[in-house]
């Protein structure tokens, strides 16, 4: 399915490329503009839109075990938000290059991300649950927030610094240098990794902090190492393409209902389909209105948001709240 | 007979109220015990403290001759389980899934199941009747059911203490009876329960043993007809109440006025 969407998306372009081209480029006998396009600048394109897609399934999956909520997801939550504002804010403090290859933008996100986690948890633990409304409220204001500290940097701050970066706010997926590629891919190989060995810990994490504790685990541990691995592949995804909404909504709960919820099998099952999902979604983005290239943000939030609602609709209603 | 429980000198209090002050229990192994008392008397936070979920503010908590404190998280679940009184669920597990988690004290740090821990989870099922749902989310079960779901997960920890929070508050007859036979049966097995309970009767007929709270002290604790005294009892619950017994051995039950 991955492969198969990895293979539609370099297809799927201006200009297109055929099976015999791919099978070419497959084999390494293509030449010409046609492999620079296909090789240069889709290849790299598609392989990050794919960890960030699973990045961010998978750092949903996470959230929503630990605040058992699924409508949790990065984007809603305000933590790419925050991990945008740490990767604005050290923009503005040197690193103009918005495809530097460096480790510091996803440090810079990563620690974005985490601080606006712990206002999140400070505000809605205290007063015991975490209410699902009482969450995404907390996170639309961060949100709304952090979206006005980061328009204030990228227009009133050193501009020529920070130019470069407006991209990020809608979220898009660019081309990006095989290093900066080899990055990502270890932070965010790295990150589903981790959550993937620690699935059935989320299983019981999804039951509650008493009933997890009275099963053994170390809640406090096991919670801040999941929000912190979960966090961090947020960051490497919004590092480098922005705010991307919505997948790690619209993946986990799609694959629930295939895969059940159990995280052993649902985890590495939205890892694969969150990257196939945001390859197809970009190429989607990059064909649909021919020759304009939407940002893949606006696709994501636009499947993304209806779907949303209706979610919400139907939980509001079956609460009787 | 040998230790499975102790207090000794706990207090304990949520803020400034206090709920337990110096509290003396002792829980011998393989007794089934009934906590009673009107609510806020004390017997939930007995039951947290018991599970770990509490610290105890002041004395100590024993479990099986070793100070509550110093078990590591897993060790501690392997001692003891917990069946709350509502267990509300955000995702559709199945029921065989939520009962294979009562496994994880048992498994390493990957979660990996091994034979044993499948053996377990089918006995489980199979003692608490729930075998044939197995396959059903949680979610679709009626009430009574889905206590006998948390009760085979926690039997499936193995515990030596299982601690039991108005497991059947909101439950009807039919299903309050199946559970609490079933806590007989386990007990013949040797299993060592301590059950709150604001329903006397039942209480009554199944434990060997009451202990009777009243604003974090304990004021009755022994035998059912030693406990379900008239005289204590208008004095604890604080309405008219008159006691009956069936025959020399029967159990006392207790007819509000």
């Amino acid at each position: 399915m991955l492969l198969l969407s990895v293979a539609l998306a370099l297809g799927l372009g201006n200009p297109a490329a055929g099976f015999a081209e791919l099978g070419a480029a497959l084999r390494g006998t293509l030449e010409g503009p046609g492999r620079t396009i296909l090789l240069d600048i889709r290849l790299p394109r598609v392989l990050l839109g794919a960890l960030v897609g699973a990045a961010l399934a998978s750092a949903g999956v996470a959230f929503q075990a630990v605040l058992r909520n699924p409508l949790a997801d990065p984007f809603l939550l305000g933590v790419s938000g925050g991990a945008l504002l740490g990767r604005v804010l050290w923009a503005s403090l040197g690193a103009s290059d918005p495809l530097d290859p460096g480790l510091g933008a996803p440090l810079a996100a990563f620690a974005g991300a985490l601080a606006t986690l712990g206002i999140l948890f400070g505000l809605t633990r205290a007063g015991g649950g975490t209410r699902s409304v009482t969450l995404l409220l907390v996170g639309v204001v961060l949100n709304a927030f952090f979206s006005a500290v980061v328009l204030f940097l990228l227009t009133a701050g050193d501009t020529s610094r920070t130019r470069d970066l407006f991209f990020l706010l809608v979220g898009t997926l660019p081309s990006p240098s095989w290093e900066v590629l080899a990055m990502v891919a270890t932070l965010v190989v790295g990150s589903v990794l981790g959550l993937a060995l620690g699935a059935h810990r989320l299983n019981l994490l999804s039951l509650g902090d008493e009933t997890a504790a009275h099963l053994g685990v170390r809640v406090e541990r096991a919670t801040w190492a999941t929000i912190a691995v979960a966090s961090l592949a947020t960051a490497a995804a919004v590092a480098f393409a922005g705010i991307i909404g919505f997948v790690g909504l619209v993946v986990p709960h799609g694959l629930r209902l295939v895969l059940g919820p159990d995280h052993r099998r649902l985890l590495p099952g939205a890892a694969l389909g969150g990257a196939a999902f945001l390859v197809l979604a970009d190429a989607g983005a990059r064909t649909l209105l021919q020759p304009v290239q939407l940002p893949v943000g606006v696709l994501t939030a636009g499947i993304g948001g209806p779907f949303f609602l209706v979610l919400l609709w139907r939980r509001l209603r079956g609460a009787g709240a | 007979m040998s230790e499975a429980l102790a207090f000794e000198g706990v207090g304990f209090a949520y803020g400034g109220t206090p709920v337990l002050r110096d509290l003396a229990l002792r829980v011998e192994a393989g007794e089934l015990t009934g906590l009673l008392g009107p609510n806020g008397a004390g017997k939930t936070t007995c039951v947290r403290l018991a599970a770990g979920s509490l610290t105890p503010q002041r004395g100590v908590v024993r479990l099986f001759g070793r100070d509550l404190r110093a078990y590591p998280a897993h060790e501690r679940a392997r001692a003891v389980a917990v069946v709350p009184q509502e267990s509300p669920l955000e995702f559709e597990f199945r029921v065989h899934e939520i009962v294979a988690m009562g496994r994880s004290p048992h498994q390493g740090l990957l979660g990996l199941e091994s034979a044993e821990d499948r053996r377990a989870v089918a006995e489980a099922l199979r003692v608490t009747g729930m075998a044939e749902h197995a396959a059903r989310p949680l979610a679709a079960l009626s009430g009574g059911e889905k206590q006998r779901v948390i009760l085979a997960r926690a039997l499936a920890q193995h515990p030596r203490l299982l601690l039991l929070d108005e497991p059947t508050a909101h439950l009807d007859l039919k299903h309050r009876l199946a559970i609490y036979g079933l806590l007989q049966r386990l007990h013949g097995e040797g299993l060592t329960t301590l059950v709150v309970s604001h329903d006397l009767n039942l209480a009554a007929a199944h434990c060997a043993r009451l202990v009777l709270f009243r604003c974090g002290e304990v004021v009755a604790d022994g035998p059912p007809r030693a406990v379900l005294r008239r005289e204590i009892l208008r004095e604890v619950y604080e309405v008219d109440l008159e006691v009956r017994q069936d025959g020399e051995g029967g159990a006392p039950f207790v007819v509000p006025l």
